[in-house]
């Protein structure tokens, strides 16, 4: 009788225990499946977001800064009469050299498209990038305005 | 066996709260580097303008050069243009005042993003 009981006790406690086993286990598989992919879309989009800031803030430097030493700091022209820098004035010449990288990221082209829809190369990098991005600013280059399109890409 | 049950209902409702927590998705903050950007490119034209003594003709030009399929608004003193649809959810706008020989021009532009 006893025996009878206790086998009885036995059964349903193991069946049950492993129905919550296997809810328990399913639902922990569940979270950390979701938590991985988040965490994944997280680094996805912060990585994004640091080659844009850097494309946007670089792309300003070279329109509003006066550089002679480095042009892919500072493309504006210098007015020496008035000691200031002409913003939104500039006058690439085509650059050979390679610009400064930065980390993880690299200039991949600086082109400039005018308004009759002419556009002139003043840097370009035969390089493939895991990931490119495209600012344009507003200048003038040697008189006539035109679009400045920057490219950045992150190795 | 009663207790074994309730044990289990409540482990299971709380990992599926921290399953739901845990499936939040991330918050993009994208739209300040949009604005950012977008201003960047108002401050640009406003430079260009001042330093040309530009028409609205010219403003017109450049603004659909520069903002191509966008909608928004130039304007220089009272004069206005108006691009695309104007009742947009938000917009960025940004204005520049110049003087010469006496005169004041005040320079408009808005975008919608």
């Amino acid at each position: 009788m006893n025996t009878t009981n206790r086998m009885q006790k036995g059964f349903v406690f193991s069946f049950d225990l492993m129905i919550a086993f296997i809810a328990v286990l399913s639902a922990s598989f569940i979270a950390i499946s979701l938590i991985s992919s988040n965490i994944e879309k997280q680094a996805s989009f912060i990585e994004e977001n640091e080659l844009k800031t850097h494309a946007i803030f670089l792309a300003d430097s070279i329109v509003k800064n006066s550089d002679e030493n480095n042009s892919f700091y500072g493309m504006a022209l210098f007015d020496s009469e008035k000691h200031r820098v002409k913003s939104n004035e500039i006058s690439p010449k085509f650059i050979e050299k390679e610009p400064p990288l930065s980390g993880k990221f690299f200039i991949r082209e600086i082109s400039a498209e005018f308004k009759n829809g002419v556009v002139k190369k003043i840097f370009e990098k035969n390089l493939e990038g895991k990931n490119c991005i495209a600012i344009e600013r507003f200048v003038l280059l040697e008189g006539k305005k035109a679009k400045l399109n920057l490219a950045v890409c992150s190795e | 066996m009663n207790k074994a049950f309730v044990f289990s209902a409540e482990a299971i409702v709380a990992l599926l709260l921290i399953a739901s927590i845990a499936a939040i998705p991330p918050q993009k903050h994208e739209t300040n580097l949009i604005e950012l950007l977008l201003l960047q490119k108002e401050n640009d034209l406003l430079k260009v303008w001042a330093k040309e003594k530009t028409s609205i003709d010219e403003m017109k030009s450049d603004f659909e050069f520069v903002f191509y399929g966008k909608s928004g608004k130039a304007a220089i003193n009272e004069t206005e243009a108006f691009f695309g649809k104007q009742n947009c959810k938000k917009e960025i706008s940004s204005n520049a005042t110049y003087f010469s020989l006496n005169e004041k021009t005040v320079l408009g532009i808005s975008v919608c993003y």
